[in-house]
């Protein structure tokens, strides 16, 4: 538990690609609530290479020592997402405040048995994608509920996951072309929490997907050179029905439901237009998912007029506002608007998705997903503020 | 030379008034069709259409239009849901026919249509007559040479948002007859984005990928009730429709079909993503990619529909400047083909496999089943 009643001291666990380009450099901007104390990698080299970049004092190969180590308060989870499970388990069974790279878990039930963990033992257990509270997400937000838009009935968004190989990438990319990962839950996960906390939670899937490729050489990092197979669909078309129920506030009338298509793949160059775009009866709202920098684009039949978004990070992704989320809510004893549960609803997405493309049917999304709905309420309440 | 092509047309409201009868009133197309007849069930409408455009007969049903005698060809405009039964009328009397969109709504009835003109030597055209716009050939030529590397997917899609009720001017300025009446667009068969608007989407997008192998859909009905000159419609179909597709060679296409909605503001337009590029609507890459014609499109934006159809071959002089020209010019393919043989790409077939995506889309909506697609058609070869 915390000891320090200004700093949460923080212990990186992975120091591959995402957290070197998304994390690392931005750490310096939560100073205020958090430092890192420690930083783990699978081998020691590269984590002893960033401890000494960064001026961190411990390094270690693993992430046993960050998980077992007193003056650590929280782990900050950057690791392959074949071991976040592990790493999450691990760090809340030793007492540890968690945020973990998405996946939580290879899979919802997994996911649940984290967050019941963390509650039980009151430690905070915070997911990425923290999309919900960046700036354009919550601009975004703001001009859904203003009900500039109109009833909004339809919607679309578009992951860009990037062709392989992925060049400038420096970690191995095979573990993203396994079975049980692919571009759905590398980057699918992105729109699925977007229209989920600003449409409510999804209901129904259909899906289809195919696979462009067999395999691909690596033209950098440690795999360079490497040939890699692709043993998962590389190409995911989704159709989801998103909503709330009548009696809750919703985004259309009645409570009548939305539909929404979701493309994430790795086989695509990114899309000029906007990623995810809201189409409302008396308009369309489009913004990026990841792209901080990007404005809204917003229009009421032709023509385009763009809101520019105050962002911290000069593009992409911002995922340090979930790490200083995590922070302030630990330091203040604040319940998190990021907890488990929107995470654990896209997991069943995704769960459901893989069904409908695998039997050819549509899939429903189980009730139990009605807690996800609460808390994104909840999340879009106070993202909204 | 054959003779002049004696032409019905059968009903008389929006688009017969707007583009159908001032299109081919139009002194230059005097030699090669001729309209002898219009029939709608409204009878004072369709003699005060036949009086404005100087057509010689008029009917109030179809069967009497196409046994009298007067015509070589109609051409449907009638609601959408009686397409199918109108166009066998008129094929069963020995006329060829041209189908403004869609050209019935199920497989079933487009396969009686298709046999019944084989059977008699008869020619079918059936709108939209996408496969015929050089810009869209472009793109299929673009595609097909590797432009954007593999082809992955593609998203397309239109919404008709309140069109129908409250922005077609010949609908809001009645004349003899009475307001024409939309209630059809929201009323089964035959109403829905889907047959209507979203049907340019999917004849665009297979005139550029061909023919679509599997789909999927989810599909919902969003707005119980609406408005027309102070008349409340009720709503009996779905209106807010997405589409999910399996094409040729792994590729995906999802297909919008919305109450609200527009995919890109170029109407009916499509996005199509490659492993190295994208095309967008008329952008490849962000930038402007050439067809033959596209000077005489510069004056205007893309999105200008009506300046986008002057690039098609008989879109021209006066015909320029009169709406919806690529009715007129599909019904031309029909003319050509009669008098000519000319072959068109504006075939029955392709049509029926639009149709049988729309209704298989739906029918995978209520199921909850994915549906196979079992009609195909033939896509010609690109030659710009």
């Amino acid at each position: 538990m915390t000891t320090g009643p200004h700093r949460l001291r923080l212990a990186v666990v992975g120091v591959g690609d995402v957290a070197q380009r998304d994390y690392l450099p931005h750490a310096h901007r939560i100073a205020d609530v958090a430092e890192i104390v420690m930083v783990c990698g699978r081998g020691g080299d590269r984590a002893k290479e960033v401890a000494g970049r960064l001026g961190v004092a411990r390094w270690a190969a693993g992430y046993r020592q960050a998980v077992e180590a007193d003056d650590v308060d929280a782990v900050l989870n950057l690791t392959s997402f074949e071991a976040h499970a592990e790493v999450n388990l691990a760090a809340l069974r030793a007492g540890k405040h968690v945020y973990s790279e998405k996946p939580l878990a290879p899979s919802a039930a997994d996911a649940i048995v984290l967050r019941d963990e963390a509650a039980h033992r009151g430690l905070t257990l915070v997911c990425a994608p923290s999309i919900m509270v960046f700036p354009q997400l919550v601009a975004a937000r703001e001009v859904v509920t203003s009900g500039w838009l109109g009833p909004i009935y339809a919607a679309r968004a578009v992951a860009f996951g990037g062709v392989p190989p992925w060049a400038g990438y420096i970690s191995d990319p095979s573990p993203y072309f396994r079975q049980e990962t692919g571009p759905l839950v590398d980057v699918g996960v992105y729109p699925l929490h977007a229209l989920a906390g600003l449409l409510g939670p999804v209901r129904k899937v259909t899906a289809m997907s195919s696979r462009t490729r067999d395999r691909f050489a690596v033209t950098d990092g440690p795999a360079r050179g490497t040939m890699v197979p692709v043993e998962v669909d590389d190409n995911w078309q989704l159709i989801l029905e998103c909503g709330t129920d009548a009696e809750s506030q919703t985004a259309i009338e009645g409570g009548t439901r939305t539909i929404a298509s979701v493309q994430a793949n790795f086989c695509a160059v990114a899309p000029a237009g906007p990623e995810c775009e809201l189409f409302g009866e008396h308009g369309t709202l489009g913004f990026d998912l990841l792209n901080v920098a990007a404005p809204l684009r917003l229009s009421a039949g032709h023509g385009w007029t763009e809101q520019q978004v105050a962002h911290e990070r000069d593009s992409g992704p911002d995922h340090i506002l979930g790490v200083r989320h995590l922070a302030e809510c630990v330091l203040s004893g604040m319940q998190p608007l990021l907890d488990p549960d929107p995470a654990i609803h896209v997991l069943e997405v995704l769960e459901a998705a893989r069904a409908s493309a695998r039997e050819g049917r549509a899939v429903e999304v189980p009730t139990r997903s009605g807690q996800a709905l609460h808390q994104n309420a909840t999340v879009r309440e106070m993202a909204g503020e | 030379m054959s003779d002049v092509v004696r032409l019905g047309v059968v009903g008389a409201g929006a688009l017969t008034q707007r583009a159908i009868l001032p299109h081919l009133t139009q002194e230059d197309v005097h030699d090669s069709v001729q309209v002898r007849a219009v029939c709608d069930p409204v009878a004072e409408r369709a003699e005060d259409v036949a009086r404005r455009f100087g057509v010689p007969r008029v009917f109030s049903r179809v069967g009497d239009l196409v046994s009298a005698g007067e015509a070589d060809a109609v051409t449907i405009a009638s609601p959408i849901g009686l397409h199918s039964e109108h166009g066998r009328l008129a094929l069963e009397a020995g006329l060829h026919v041209h189908f403004n969109k869609t050209m019935s709504t199920t497989v079933d009835e487009a396969d009686v249509l298709i046999d019944t003109a084989a059977a008699r030597g008869l020619k079918i055209v059936a709108s939209p007559g996408e496969g015929l716009r050089p810009q869209l050939r472009r793109t299929r030529q673009l595609i097909e040479q590797g432009a954007i590397g593999k082809l992955s997917w593609a998203v397309c899609g239109v919404a008709f948002g309140r069109y129908h009720e409250s922005e077609e001017p010949e609908r809001l300025q009645p004349r003899a007859g009475g307001p024409i009446d939309p209630s059809w667009y929201f009323r089964r068969p035959g109403g829905g984005p889907m047959y209507d608007m979203a049907a340019y989407a999917l004849h665009g997008l297979t005139s550029v990928l061909g023919a679509a192998r599997r789909v999927t859909a989810l599909s919902g009905k969003v707005l119980p009730l609406r408005q027309f000159m102070g008349r409340t419609v009720s709503v009996d179909v779905d209106d807010n429709t997405i589409v999910l597709l399996e094409m040729a060679d792994d590729a995906l296409a999802v297909v919008h079909g919305t109450a609200a909605g527009t995919i890109l503001e170029d109407f009916g337009a499509a996005c199509y993503f490659g492993t190295e590029g994208e095309i967008r609507g008329l952008l490849l890459n962000g930038e402007p990619f050439d067809f033959p014609g596209r000077e005489l499109t510069l004056d205007a934006p893309t999105w200008d529909w009506e300046a986008q159809m002057r690039v098609l071959p008989h879109v021209v002089g006066p015909h320029r400047h009169i709406p919806e020209s690529h009715v007129f010019e599909d019904i031309m393919q029909l003319v050509d083909a009669i008098r000519y043989g000319t072959p068109t790409p504006v075939t029955a077939q392709q049509a029926r496999h639009v149709i049988d995506i729309i209704e298989s889309a739906y029918r995978a909506a209520e199921t909850g089943v994915r549906q196979e697609i079992r009609t195909v058609f033939h896509l010609p070869a690109v030659g710009l």
